[in-house]
């Protein structure tokens, strides 16, 4: 077969297909435009990125730290003013302050270094 | 070769192309643009025209499936005055036998009908065919074959102007 005279593949190829419309065009041309440039060069924006992370690291640091764990009071009496008894076989520290005299359960106290540390789990005033 | 120069060389015969499979033109423009558009994105300048069509083609398959019940519900409701929009521009050409050459290729089995417009519009070899369609150049050109032949018969006795 001879394609280049054959008359239906000619009359059929004499048909011209239609064009893409403009809008079509247009709406291939916005899909392939590229990107547009950043404002920022991408070092500035990495730093500015590292320095948000930072940030927000070390606020989450400092809020850890704020907080205080639930089995610490830190309104511990002064050691000066401690006098530690021992009802029913409970450790307690009696401390009289300047309105009310307030007794602490020690559950553990390490009370061997210069710095006592008082792990106080309940505080009852004796007033 | 930038994008647009592709397209223009190739643009009408990805839209015929992409008409088999789509209800209308506009639906055709957007599986042309679909696919169009991922080949480029992968390959560049260097897209291998029948990857062009197969993407073309799928993009098609795919908007023709999204849109098949809605389809069906509009073309039943038009079924009264539907009357299929040209797939080819009408300038220069006798409107009537351009209809009936029309209508002859549209009458053709699917497997059939996209080889032709491969061959014809898309202007590539039974290799290429065969690349695109996934299939044996040796049934590419069969297919083409078997093509001609049908249109022959169904032109046979229509007057040529």
């Amino acid at each position: 077969m001879n394609h280049e005279f054959d008359p239906i593949e000619q009359e059929l190829k004499s048909l011209r297909p239609r064009d893409l419309s403009e809008r079509a065009r247009a709406r291939i041309r916005h899909e392939l435009a590229p990107a547009p440039p950043s404002r920022w060069p991408w070092w500035l924006a990495l730093g500015a990125a590292a320095s948000v992370i930072v940030l927000l690291l070390s606020l989450s640091g400092a809020a850890r730290r704020t907080v205080p764990s639930p089995s610490v009071k830190t309104d511990a009496p002064p050691p000066s003013v401690i006098v530690a008894r021992q009802y029913d076989g409970v450790v307690w520290l009696e401390h009289e302050g300047p309105y009310r005299r307030v007794r602490y359960h020690v559950a553990r106290a390490n009370a061997t270094g210069p710095r006592a540390e008082v792990i106080v789990l309940q505080k009852a005033s004796l007033d | 070769m930038d994008w647009n120069e592709l397209l223009d060389r190739h643009g009408p015969s990805l839209l015929l192309y992409a008409r088999q499979w789509t209800t209308c033109h506009a639906d055709a423009e957007e599986a042309v643009q679909n696919g169009f558009v991922r080949v480029w994105r992968s390959h560049g300048a260097d897209a291998p025209v029948p990857l062009l069509f197969a993407a073309v083609k799928r993009a098609a398959q795919d908007l023709q499936r999204a849109g098949a019940r809605r389809a069906a519900r509009e073309a039943k409701a038009a079924e009264a005055m539907y009357e299929p929009d040209s797939i080819f521009a009408r300038n220069g050409h006798d409107p009537d036998r351009a209809r009936l050459l029309e209508e002859a290729l549209r009458q053709l089995p699917e497997e059939q009908r996209e080889v032709v417009i491969l061959k014809l519009w898309g202007e590539l070899t039974f290799k290429q065919i065969a690349e695109s369609l996934e299939i044996p150049p040796n049934t590419a050109a069969s297919r083409y074959r078997y093509a001609l032949d049908m249109l022959r018969r169904s032109l046979a006795n229509e007057p040529r102007v």
